[in-house]
């Protein structure tokens, strides 16, 4: 693959009936609710992952991060003092950061446009809804795993390629220099569900919305 | 001004490397043992209900007694109501993921419109213990139907009274005492003001 060029995405092969082995592998699960990291863990140890640690703040989840060898985290919007999102920006921006480019899944109660838009420009590889499914956070693990996108360094911008589109939209084109920018405003709908938040993604990173 | 580089380049994660290994478990099965490992943790719902449901009720005393400012009451219940809403919506508890989705509901509508509801709040907290006692926790959602349209009712009369009255930033000034759903213990002296809402609140908690 050219680096610049859209990713192209085969979400249906990724998501249908690949298998992904996480056995050895190490996650971080960081949600405000203790109660809830243990639900994700649950998920998690069905899936053969033996390690999954829990924290429930922002300065714990650096912590672990930093002292502990975590191969992905799972963090929601809500995670205290300041929201998951600073957890993911913190992490992107920071240039001597040696987990940088660490997969990172986003998980939301408030799947508004707004948020999974935020969520994506704060770098972050993928948005899951609450209530998370196992199967909806198994498609997504192997989304990641097997349809790794290029990561852009553009100074105020580090992440995943936010330009990616999913076959199956042939008219679909990237995002061009003229493309006017995405303006952020103030929420306006309900939640959006896994589907509507997959749509959402595919359809602006091809240039359709 | 200097043009900006980019830079795009390929990262294979050790996630990722681990994770494409030949030998993982089949998705159904994986997903399979996920559900079952989620039907052992549902064991301990009930007694993390009652904690969650009992902090929740500490703080709407605390609010009705004026022993908390709102916004402090307003953050503290807001957090239980999701917790609730995210724990049970993601186990299957539907009662209650109802009841603690429509309590955030009036959350939201507390957040965007500055109007406070203290009894709305409190008819959840009951609505929630309700459910929680042996004659109710095995029910369904349609045995249940009543309770929860009537906690529906609510938040669309929350939002109807506040839409009908919008605020003007900057010309609209704050909204004084009797403008505003009086707190509890107002109301339980006697107090008209939001009879509307109050006489809702209680035929939803029956």
């Amino acid at each position: 693959m050219e680096p610049g060029q859209p990713f192209r995405l085969s979400m249906r092969s990724a998501m249908s009936e690949t298998t992904i082995n996480l056995a050895d592998l190490h996650f971080l699960v960081a949600d405000e609710s203790y109660y809830y990291t243990k639900v994700i863990q649950s998920i998690f140890h069905g899936f053969g992952v033996r390690r999954v640690l829990a924290t429930h703040d922002a300065v714990s989840t650096l912590e672990v991060l930093i002292q502990s060898k975590i191969d992905l985290l799972i963090c929601d919007t809500s995670l205290p003092p300041a929201g998951g999102l600073s957890v993911v920006r913190g992490i992107r921006r920071n240039p001597s950061c040696p987990f940088r480019t660490l997969p990172i899944m986003v998980m939301t109660t408030a799947a508004t446009p707004v948020v999974v838009a935020k969520a994506r420009d704060a770098g972050a590889n993928m948005v899951i809804a609450k209530p998370v499914s196992p199967k909806a956070l198994y498609q997504r693990l192997a989304w990641i795993a097997f349809s790794p996108r290029p990561f852009v360094d553009a100074g105020t911008y580090f992440g995943p390629d936010r330009r990616f589109k999913i076959e199956g939209f042939p008219n679909g084109v990237g995002r061009r220099a003229g493309d006017k920018p995405i303006e952020v405003g103030m929420e306006t709908g309900p939640a959006m569900s896994q589907d509507e938040i997959d749509n959402l993604l595919s359809s602006t990173r091809s240039g359709q919305a | 001004m200097a043009a900006q580089s980019v830079r795009i380049f390929l990262v294979d994660t050790n996630f990722q490397v681990m994770a494409r290994r030949p030998g993982g478990t089949d998705p159904a099965a994986a997903v399979k043992a996920a559900e079952r490992e989620l039907n052992d943790l549902k064991l301990d719902f009930d007694d993390w209900l009652d904690q969650e449901t009992k902090a929740l009720s500490d703080i709407v005393a605390e609010a009705a007694a004026d022993e908390l400012d709102r916004a402090a009451w307003i953050d503290a219940a807001n957090l239980h109501g999701r917790r609730l809403q995210d724990v049970a919506s993601t186990l299957g508890f539907d009662a209650v993921a109802s009841i603690s989705r429509s309590l955030c509901d009036i959350f939201d509508v507390i957040a965007e419109r500055n109007r406070f509801y203290l009894e709305l709040v409190e008819c959840h907290v009951r609505a929630l213990e309700l459910i929680h006692q042996d004659q109710y926790r095995d029910k369904s959602l349609s045995d249940l139907s009543e309770l929860l349209h009537g906690l529906d009712q609510l938040v669309a009369a929350a939002k109807l009274l506040t839409r009908e009255r919008p605020k003007v930033p900057g010309l609209d000034p704050p909204a004084p005492p009797d403008d505003v759903s009086p707190p509890a213990a107002s109301t339980r002296q006697g107090d008209t003001r939001s009879h509307d809402l109050r006489a809702g609140a209680d035929a939803a908690a029956g």
